[in-house]
């Protein structure tokens, strides 16, 4: 059993903000929360005095695990020889060595929705149905990483990118109509294959893997950065039932009425790259996160690891308070809601009994670039200790 | 005349100030400190606001399109100024995020790139914008196996491109004996390679790893020009050698922080060592890369990491890119003297939730609440008050 008492406790949950509360912890599991709950005599504690102490982060967008390689070519995040992949698992391409887990858990983020999809904003390698989305942990090693959902949902993507891909390729249609007319016939394909009752003899494994998109129960998590493909995405949804997330969103502030009105959830970004980095984000604003929260839109931030490195998540955060976002929904952004959007908020994203006992223990405002991160916990256990604070031992230099 | 009242005043080369008083006329500082407001001056309320240097990028390629001329490993004599668009959106976002002086270079698809330029983001026209050029010749370790494009013959080893390179310095150095004995007429690309063997034009090349950065020294011990090691991620190695040498390291894109397994020996700990080495180091984000956006967020994320001081970082971000740029006399820190290229942050410049209120080039506003006010082409005209910028 552990406490951490003395905290400033941001729960992200229906506890609100707790100065010098406590935390007490049982077999990985948040137990209880509050200033006053009562702290077993057997209880290792941590003094948490003086520090800020909010739920693991959650990004829910990255490519972990499936970039780990140097060049474009050799990685592993989109089957580039087809157009239609919805028989893929992200899951089966992730390097549980990959170094970013340990830097994603020494940074805070403890959970993480790693999606097929394009490498690196500005390549262009990204098929419209590109796989389904694996939620992992990020504590453990290369023989275990706990998977908390997969399939957590089916990456999709639109524009001008993957109409250039499919053009480059010759493996599918070149215009951006051309892409909607084939995922059109996917879903109506998927949606009378469901109606057949397929048996024994019978399967279609990647209608099989579409069925329950078009049931409305797996997610279409639909890459679309420019404003005219995401009102695609909210045609596409509505004719099909789709319950639908977009992901990226850039031109989002440009038609943000047009989203809340549909109750979409958004995860925004990267929000921190040139608008010179790609055709479709010359409109790219960090203002995007702060506008749609504001009209009601649930949103989420990325770091697109590795466009960003996994570990600046909530830098890129406080970017987004800078630019009009409230902080309490930049830090929702990188936790309850992230975890909402990829439904495993009844394990992670906030600070509630019940919940795993993933926390992250700041010196300072957490969504600033100058904090340190003192203390992380996963799963209950102590898996990155500053606690007494030493610079980042000079490991491997001249010195 | 304008007067920067009531700021908290980081000087860069000197120290901070409470409280003070800067004064600006013809577009240069007047002084820094204490005293009375001048009558007549116009007034700029810093009260609770920190007033610092026009930050400099030590390395971007800002307004490019094209990011090298590629038919050739040596290419010398193309100019970074000949490909530069003043309307990319760059310039902007630049102004918004306080950086006022950039190096731009040629990309690095060469061996040798082409000559690069130290420029502001704003400025009336192109001429006053530009504070050198040529300001290095760019040179790359750069091989023919990610060349991006023609049938030419690129090398394809590291001691291919070092070949490269030493054939091309031996190919000036008999150019300057023959020219000495005016044996050969004038030749513009080869006058301006012998710059770089006069001292006159310091080399710029993109290094990472001790083996490229060891085969420059050895280049440099045989013809004995200046260079700078452009990205540096593991420069930190050779931390005494570089400080030896006086060779300063222009760290990023980023503070370094692995993404990919291309270089398991970085991290931001490379920076400290460098600076507690005695090596200059300037900061970059070799835009559009990475966002030029980003630069003081690179500087905040070191002092996450390392031990590097607040006072360590602004240096970096600013007065020693532009000695690096070799522009110190003009721009990098607030001195009498100086060019009155400043902005005014809501907090501390190292915090990414500040703002960049308001930015001024040469004493004149560029950035107003946090507003753009110059047009497409960098300077605010006769009847446009309005900014381009977005939402």
């Amino acid at each position: 059993m552990l406490a951490i008492v003395n905290a400033e406790v941001r729960t992200c949950g229906p506890q609100g903000d707790l100065p010098g509360a406590a935390v007490l912890i049982q077999d990985g599991k948040i137990v209880a929360v509050g200033a006053g709950i009562e702290i077993p005599a057997e209880a290792e504690r941590i003094d948490a005095t003086g520090l800020i102490m909010t739920p693991g982060f959650v990004d829910a967008h990255t490519h972990m695990g499936i970039s780990w390689q140097e060049l474009p070519g050799e990685a592993d995040t989109n089957e580039s020889t087809a157009a239609v992949n919805p028989h893929l698992r992200a899951i089966d391409s992730v390097n549980l060595h990959d170094v970013a887990f340990t830097d994603a858990l020494e940074g805070g983020v403890t959970t993480v929705g790693i999606l097929p999809g394009k490498l690196m904003i500005g390549s262009q390698n990204i098929s419209p149905v590109a796989g389904q989305i694996v939620v992992m942990k990020t504590r453990g090693d290369v023989r275990r990483r706990e998977v908390l959902s997969d399939p957590a949902g089916m990456k999709f993507a639109l524009g001008t990118d993957v109409a250039g891909f499919l053009n480059e390729r010759k493996i599918g249609p070149n215009s951006r109509m051309g892409i909607a007319a084939l995922l059109r016939k996917v879903l109506e394909n998927a949606r009378c294959y469901a109606n057949s009752a397929p048996g024994p003899g019978s399967i279609d494994l990647k209608l099989e893997c579409m069925a329950p998109v078009v049931a409305g129960r797996l997610p279409a998590h639909i890459h679309a950065h420019e404003a005219d493909d995401i009102l695609t995405a909210l045609r596409l949804a509505e004719e099909f039932g789709l319950k639908l997330v977009i992901h990226h969103a850039t031109e989002g502030h440009l038609i943000a009425d047009a989203i809340a009105a549909a109750g979409v959830p958004c995860v925004v970004g990267p929000i921190t790259i040139a608008r010179e980095s790609a055709r479709e984000t010359r409109n790219l604003s960090e203002r995007t996160p702060g506008i749609l929260a504001a009209r009601g839109v649930k949103v989420a931030l990325m770091t697109d690891h590795p466009t960003e490195p996994i570990q600046v998540l909530p830098v890129i955060a406080g970017q987004a308070v800078r630019e009009g976002m409230a902080a309490a929904e930049a830090l929702r952004a990188i936790t309850i809601n992230a975890a909402e959007i990829l439904g495993v908020a009844n394990r992670v994203g906030s600070i509630e009994p019940g919940k795993d006992a993933d926390l992250v223990l700041h010196d300072g405002d957490p969504l600033e670039a100058m904090t340190r991160i003192r203390l992380v916990v996963a799963d209950g256990r102590t898996v990155f200790d500053h606690i007494v604070f030493d610079p980042m031992p000079l490991v491997g230099g001249a010195a | 005349m304008i007067a920067v009242v009531g700021g908290r005043v980081l000087t860069v080369t000197g120290d901070d100030l409470e409280h003070a008083l800067v004064l600006v006329e013809d577009g240069r500082f007047k002084s820094v400190g204490r005293g009375d407001v001048p009558p007549g001056a116009e007034v700029i309320d810093a009260t609770g606001k920190y007033v610092v240097p026009g930050m400099v990028d030590a390395h971007t390629h800002i307004g490019l399109e094209d990011f090298g001329e590629t038919t050739s490993p040596v290419t010398p004599h193309v100019r970074i100024l000949d490909s530069i668009k003043l309307n990319s959106p760059g310039f902007e976002d630049a102004l918004l995020a306080g950086v006022t002086t950039v190096i731009v270079t040629p990309g690095s698809s060469n061996v040798i790139s082409g000559t690069s330029l130290v420029m502001k983001t704003a400025g009336p026209d192109l001429p006053t914008r530009i504070l050198r050029d040529p300001a290095g010749m760019k040179m790359a370790w750069r091989k023919g196996t990610n060349k991006p494009s023609h049938d030419v013959p690129y090398p394809m080893s590291l001691m291919g491109i070092a070949g490269v390179l030493r054939n091309a310095l031996v190919e000036t150095r008999n150019y300057m004996a023959r020219r000495d004995r005016d044996e050969v007429p004038e030749d513009p690309v080869q006058e301006l390679m012998a710059r770089v063997l006069r001292r006159e034009l310091p080399v710029r090349i993109h290094s990472f790893t001790p083996v490229e950065i060891q085969a420059i020294c050895r280049l440099q011990d045989e013809f004995g020009f200046y260079f700078t090691v452009e990205h540096g991620f593991e420069a930190h190695f050779l931390a005494d050698e570089l400080a030896r040498r006086g060779v300063p390291v222009v760290y990023g894109p980023g503070p370094g922080l692995r993404r990919h397994k291309m270089f398991p020996y970085r991290g931001p700990h490379g920076a400290a060592i460098l600076h507690h080495a005695g090596v200059t180091v300037a900061l970059q984000t070799d835009h559009p890369d990475r966002s030029i956006k980003q630069l003081r967020v690179f500087g905040a994320l070191l002092i996450r990491y390392t031990d590097l001081t607040p006072r360590d970082v602004m240096r970096m971000l600013t007065i020693n890119g532009a000695e690096i740029a070799g522009v110190a006399g003009r721009v990098g820190s607030i001195e009498p003297g100086k060019d009155a290229d400043f902005a005014v942050y809501s907090g501390h410049p190292l915090k990414v939730q500040s703002r960049v209120e308001h930015v001024y080039i040469d004493g004149v506003p560029v950035v107003v609440n946090g507003r753009v006010v110059v047009d497409a082409y960098g300077w605010p005209r006769e009847g446009q008050h309005e900014s381009s910028a977005r939402v």
